[in-house]
């Protein structure tokens, strides 16, 4: 990403006021002992005047993060997410009213930014990430993530890494997420340090219970409530599925456990317990939401100004009990699925078939391969070892050319069991 | 001025866009080519460029149910191996851990679950089920009433429900081996 | 499909020939869009009730802006989301609320006071003589506000016939009002203003207004609560005043997510206000344009007003003088501060009593002091008759006791001691186990350690408890200290050296009968404790002559529940940390530490000497040659800023000195240089961390719930950590 000189200088824009950027300038314009050395005086040496930032998600986090960035002088933000504002958001979600209800948030919180702060464009996309390819999200110098779905973050950071890792240019991804009281922002240099796939393992696991205690020997209301929605609503629903944004679905739930906890004398069900435990969410907290989404801005301003060296790389903060935090490296794992050292190249002799192929990966001293199973990274199989009915179908493949099955310069994905997780091999047909 | 994170391309050909391949599909591609599957079971996949979605049987070869084919879904989402795998028994049994819809009480498909465990754990759980069912945490009530009280009457009523007759006014679907 | 329940009600005039043609244009329109519901419309306006599809919601909202022109309508939505209606009317009315009067008997346009729920709630809390439910009597049985008076009436045309009757001759008191949605009382309120009533309050979208706010909430002290903020900007909460003596800036507005350019050289306690209120249409706010300074030296009562000031850019002086104001009636002040990428916060109160900790765990089995009934019920337990699938099902609590008891027997009895005799005790167990898949062993296991410790008052709990002010009950003592005095004389008495029970029993493996056995045998002992405690309450109650239900029997359950884990902060005064008596050894310590922040506190101090010295806070300036008193804070780089690096290093040399801390070889220089490069800037990020971290602490000091701060704390926005100290 070069520099362009001829970007309006902050003191100069038109729509800017006498001291507007006072603040900030103090910190822009003055190098601070704990600089980087790449630091250059001047919000025009910065990347703020032309950074592009994209915001994922428009709600708790997101709102917050969005008004905090427009505040540092981020002039380029957009914003995707694919819910429309509900009533239960108000309360918590500043920057929707109650005419809002119903409209797309990444919309509304857009125009709202673009109305309280002068000069910046906020442009949003209401739609699911999945929607965007890689063209779009390369056009991004940080990409920052107020998510509250594991699923949702594991694609996002597996996107930004797979592409940083194609552009040769790390994106930082800045990943903020709130439960209750507690709640974490880290930053992600993809390849560089860890990545949100790296710490999966730190995740608390969702509490389950056993079903054959929700089957016959319920003790607690939230037992009734698995009970209900697990058991009892695939049998009466058949091909319904439970929504779990459905104020009715819910009220079903809800009806079913109560009287299943009335006939084992178990107390304690409410519609609340059943929202929490069908929805598997600890209510977001606004305090919560407001320290993680600064904190995460704090680090965006940081790396896109290189005025104060930026988070290496995780902070946890939890509030119940005083005020705490833990800052971390956390560890890159170096067999990780999505940002592990796990691609090579190699050059293969366009003549070559499959099985020859597989002989020479075999014989390949640096592998250490014993059984190895191939597809390419569109899904399509090459040769797969196990189970039998795959072998058994991918087998006339091995007898094909390589180069009939393959691109040059496609990827393959190899497994086997002599590798922790996978090897990427880009393939050069010569 | 931005630190710039210069890191090693992929590909010299950066231009040829990289299809996008999910953690959760390549961890499904090593647990199913890692698989070490008896002769006992069988996977079918009704559509084979999905290897999310899954048929499995089992045909076990010794135990109360030997002679039964027993036909599972399996349905693996994205966010695979933090979420389990969800399994679930196509026919109607007489199992102590198995209920009438086809739910499976099995520990490690749900609140034993960790990333850690994959494929194999979960077809050696199951296959395990057949073996030995488990009477003293049942999710089939009667069934497993009947194998803790009269271990004869249990097996009596097991092979009657394979053959899809009725057991205790319930009708099972007939599961015997075609051959 | 998913519904929204809502209402609205406009009073606009419509001619009466448009009445039809609306009639016929809202039944298409509505119906295309699958909305049902009942529509009123009448020359004086439209008032509809309506479920709507969620998905049309925002189409609904387009087509009252602008087709219907009802000019931004409020959308009352109900709190419940069902299909409440099964169809679609649209009906032409005399008027949308009929009142049996003759049109232009009074004026629709004298409209009373609106108060928003949390106003409504605290003028309700002051039991005002006139509040009437003007809701039908079937509305009213599903519940009313406390005093109200709820005419046993069918419609709203009688409604308005026993107000008149209730509310005669009394002109001059405040009359109180509320239905269902608001409408009716815009009516009624409009009559009685009309006929010369003063003050006449509605509650603003009536009780479903209400019932979603506090539903949801609860916080009944935290929205009753009246914060200062003193030149803050920050947070907002329930009420709040804002004292400010300075006009807007340009630097303000580009700090401001709600300030825009027309602020400029407004009053800021007057935009801050409004923006506040802005955020949160809920909450009341007041403000004062006045120098706080000038204020706390002309008038310091005035602060004494509130349930919690927060005050930032002070000096010292002031501030030490509001700390101490405040102190004496025990009003807490939090104060704040950031320069820079560094914010610093700090609580003070004299005392802060804590019940309801929110501890992660107040299970209390007491195995080793098995309750009545307990061991008795283990008994009915016979574990070698049982079959495997009953043996698998004994509560672990059972396990436990029954090999507890075999133990004792053949040790004196005593509880198994030391990690040799648990192991001894954990092979008993593990004999007993008949498989490897009886989780319920495991469990027994897992709690040996526990089981094995004699139950006792916690010692923090104890010393609560042997506090002075739990023995000198005086009418002046809190419900805390006169609950925790009940506890003490229970644990002396009846409670046989322990605390009352919490009666909270985790979810072992066990069939449902049995736990639901030993659930209520844990929940009767709790229950008798709490009997216990609630009459040594009233005793000390009737003797300090105060009514026996001033403590509700629900403080005293939770404070019995939450018994082992009761808080008492006293936090250290500002005068102690600042005069008194500094914590400077602790200082000295944390300062060598290089991981520390404490360094950024004394910072802070030196910058407040800085200003008292300067009138202004430490920055630096464009000069390219240092003067005598500014040196250039770095020699590496060629900088064009010099610092003000010397004089504010001088500073914290003495601050050290007067703390005996020798200065000579401390890294401190790095700290004063960002301090001075950051010039008392307030950065977005920094200031939003801040106001979140201050606000989680406001609201645990409002609520009395969770353990706040003790009692500074310090965020280094470089590092993204935080530390907290005693100072």
């Amino acid at each position: 990403m070069a520099a362009d000189n001829s970007t309006t200088a902050m003191q100069t824009d038109s729509r800017d006021w006498a001291d507007r950027w006072r603040h900030i300038n103090k910190i822009l314009d003055r190098r601070g002992p704990f600089c980087d050395n790449s630091f250059r005086e001047g919000y025009e040496n910065t990347l703020l005047p032309q950074c592009k930032v994209l915001v994922i998600g428009a709600g708790g986090l997101g709102c917050e993060i969005l008004k905090n960035l427009a505040l540092s002088g981020f002039k380029d933000i957009h914003v995707i997410d694919m819910d429309t504002i509900d009533v239960s958001n108000l309360n918590r979600q500043f920057l929707f009213r109650p005419s809002d209800v119903g409209r797309p948030k990444a919309i509304v919180a857009a125009e709202f930014v673009k109305n309280r702060v002068a000069g910046v464009v906020v442009t949003p996309y209401h739609g699911k990430i999945q929607d965007k390819d890689d063209d779009y999200y390369k056009q991004f110098q940080i990409v920052i993530c107020g998510l509250d779905s594991v699923e949702a973050r594991r694609w996002m950071n597996a996107t930004i890494v797979n592409l940083s890792q194609e552009l040769g240019e790390a994106i930082p991804i800045i990943d903020g997420g709130t439960e209750g009281f507690k709640g974490q922002a880290r930053v992600i240099i993809p390849t560089v340090t860890s990545c949100y796939e790296c710490s999966l393992d730190m995740l608390n696991k969702p509490t389950t219970f056993p079903i054959c205690t929700i089957a016959n020997t319920p003790r607690l209301p939230e037992h009734c409530i698995e009970w209900a929605y697990v058991l009892e609503w695939p049998k009466v629903f058949k091909n319904e599925k439970l929504d779990t944004d459905d104020p009715k679905h819910i009220q079903w739930v809800f009806e079913a456990a109560l009287e299943r906890a009335r006939q084992f004398k178990i107390a304690g069900i409410t519609y609340s317990l059943t929202q929490g435990v069908v929805k598997n969410i600890i209510p977001a907290i606004a305090s919560t939401n407001a320290i993680i989404a600064a904190a995460c801005c704090n680090e965006a301003f940081k790396i896109a100004t290189t005025s104060a060296p930026y988070l290496d790389n995780y902070m946890m903060y939890t509030g119940n009990e005083g005020v705490y935090t833990y800052t971390f490296q956390h560890q890159k794992k170096p067999d990780c699925p999505v940002c592990g050292e796990n691609s090579v190249n190699v050059d293969v002799n366009k003549n070559w078939t499959v099985e020859e192929f597989i002989e020479w990966l075999k014989e390949k001293p640096d592998a250490q391969l014993k059984k190895p199973s191939l597809m390419t990274a569109d899904n399509k199989k090459i040769y797969l070892q196990a189970p039998p009915i795959l072998e058994r179908s991918t087998r006339p493949n091995l007898e094909k050319k390589l180069s009939s099955l393959i691109e040059d310069g496609d990827t393959i994905i190899v497994t086997d069991s002599t590798l922790p997780f996978s090897l990427q091999l880009v393939v050069s047909l010569i | 001025m931005l630190k710039i994170w210069s890191i090693k391309k992929d590909n010299a050909q950066a231009e040829k866009k990289k299809p996008k391949v999910s953690a959760a599909q390549i961890r499904v591609q090593k647990d199913l080519t890692e698989l070490e599957l008896p002769s006992t079971m069988e996977m079918s996949f009704p559509d084979e460029s999905d290897l999310l979605n899954f048929n499995l049987s089992i045909e076990p070869d010794e135990g109360f149910y030997k002679g039964g084919v027993f036909r599972f879904t399996f349905n693996i989402n994205n966010n695979y191996p933090h979420e389990p795998p969800k399994v679930r028994g196509i026919q109607k049994i007489y199992h102590p851990n198995i209920d009438l819809d086809g739910n499976v009480c099995l520990n490690i498909l749900r609140e034993d679950w960790k990333p850690v465990l994959n494929l194999n754990s979960v077809i050696v759980g199951l296959q395990y089920l057949f073996l030995e069912p488990n009477a003293e945490d049942p999710l089939h009530k009667d069934a497993a009433e009947d194998l803790r009280t009269n271990r004869k009457s249990f097996e009596y009523n097991v092979k009657q429900s394979m053959r899809g007759r009725d057991v205790k006014g319930n009708y099972y679907d007939n599961v015997m081996a075609k051959n | 499909m998913e519904w929204r329940t809502l209402s609205f009600y406009r009073f606009k005039s419509i001619p009466e020939k448009d009445l039809s043609q609306l009639r016929e244009k809202m039944l298409s329109d509505f119906g295309n869009m699958n909305i049902v519901g009942r529509i009123y419309i009448a020359t004086e306006g439209v008032n509809a009730q309506m479920s709507c599809p969620k998905e049309n919601i925002g189409w609904l909202r387009e087509y009252c802006d602008n087709i219907l022109d009802l000019g931004n309508v409020d959308f009352n939505f109900a709190t419940e989301h069902a299909k409440a209606f099964g169809a679609l009317h649209v009906r032409i009315r005399k008027q949308i609320v009929a009142d049996g009067l003759e049109s232009g008997s009074y004026d629709i346009t004298k409209q009373p006071n609106h108060l928003t729920p949390e106003e409504w709630h605290q003028a309700l809390s002051s039991k005002p003589q006139l509040v009437i439910d003007m809701r039908n009597h079937y509305e009213s049985e599903i519940g009313y506000f406390e005093g109200a008076i709820c005419p046993d009436v069918d419609t709203f045309r009688e409604s308005v016939k026993v107000m008149e009757e209730v509310c005669e001759g009394k002109q001059d008191q405040e009359v109180y009002m509320y239905c269902t949605g608001g409408i009716r009382c815009s009516k009624a309120g409009a009559m009685l203003l009309s006929a010369g009533f003063k003050s006449v309050n509605v509650l603003k979208g009536g009780i479903t207004a209400y019932g979603r706010l506090w539903a949801a909430t609860g916080q009944a002290a935290l929205e009753s609560s009246n914060v200062c903020l003193v030149n803050g900007n920050a947070t907002g909460i329930g009420f709040f005043t804002v004292v400010d003596g300075r006009l807007v800036t340009g630097a303000d507005i580009g700090n401001n997510f709600f300030l825009t350019l027309e602020a400029l050289g407004q009053p800021r306690a007057a935009k801050v206000t409004e923006y506040l209120q802005e955020l949160n249409e809920d909450v009341k706010g007041s403000f004062l344009v006045e120098d706080p300074i000038n204020l706390i030296e002309t008038s310091p009562d005035y602060f004494l007003q509130f349930s919690l000031v927060i005050a930032t850019e002070l000096p010292e002086k002031p501030l030490l003088r509001l700390a101490e104001i405040l102190w004496d009636s025990a009003v807490p002040l939090v104060v704040v501060r950031s320069t820079g990428f560094i914010g610093y916060f700090r609580i003070l109160k004299p005392e802060h009593t804590i019940v309801e900790t929110h501890p992660e765990n107040i299970v209390d089995l007491r195995l080793d002091k098995p309750i009545p009934g307990l061991e008795a019920y283990a008994q009915t337990f016979d574990f070698e008759g049982m079959d495997n699938m009953d043996h698998g099902h004994i509560p672990y609590v059972v396990i436990l006791i029954k090999y507890l008891n075999q133990w004792k027997k053949e040790h004196n009895g005593e509880l198994p001691k030391g990690t040799q005799e648990r192991n001894l005790f954990k092979e008993a167990i593990l004999s007993g186990k008949r498989n490897s898949d009886e989780e319920n062993f495991d469990e027994a296991i897992a709690s040996i350690w526990k089981a094995c410790t004699p139950t006792q008052v916690p010692s923090k709990v104890q010393v609560i408890l042997n506090d002075l002010l739990c023995d000198n009950i005086t009418v002046e003592s809190s419900n805390f200290w006169i609950i925790a005095r009940a506890v003490r004389e229970f644990v002396a008495n009846e409670g046989l050296g322990l605390l009352p029970l919490s009666g909270r029993l985790p979810d072992m493996k066990a069939y449902t009968q049995s736990y639901v056995d030993l659930q209520n045998i844990y929940r009767q002992k709790a229950r008798q404790d709490v009997a216990a405690v609630q009459a040594r309450v009233d005793k000390i109650l009737s003797s300090l002559g105060r009514s026996s239900d001033s403590i509700s029997h629900e403080e005293i359950e939770s404070f019995c529940k939450n018994a082992a884990f009761i808080e008492v902060i006293r936090y250290r005064s500002l005068q102690e940390e600042y005069i008194n008596d500094p914590k400077k050894e602790d200082i000295s310590r944390w300062i060598r530490d290089s991981e520390d922040s404490i360094a950024y506190y004394v910072l802070f101090r030196a910058i407040d000497r800085f200003y008292e010295t300067f009138q202004r806070y430490p920055d630096g300036a464009t000069l390219p040659d240092a003067g005598d008193d500014a040196g250039d804070g770095n020699d590496d780089e060629q900088s064009v800023f010099v610092y003000e690096f010397n004089p504010l290093r001088k500073i914290v040399t003495s601050l050290l000195e007067e703390w005996g801390i020798d200065d000579s070889g401390l890294d401190i220089d790095d700290y004063v240089h960002e301090v001075c490069r950051s010039g008392g800037s307030e950065l977005p990020n920094m200031a939003a961390l801040l106001g979140g971290l201050v606000s989680q602490e406001i609201i645990k000091l409002i609520t009395h719930q969770y353990i706040p701060l003790n009692n500074s704390c310090i965020f280094d926005g470089i590092k993204a950590s935080s530390r907290t100290y005693v100072l």
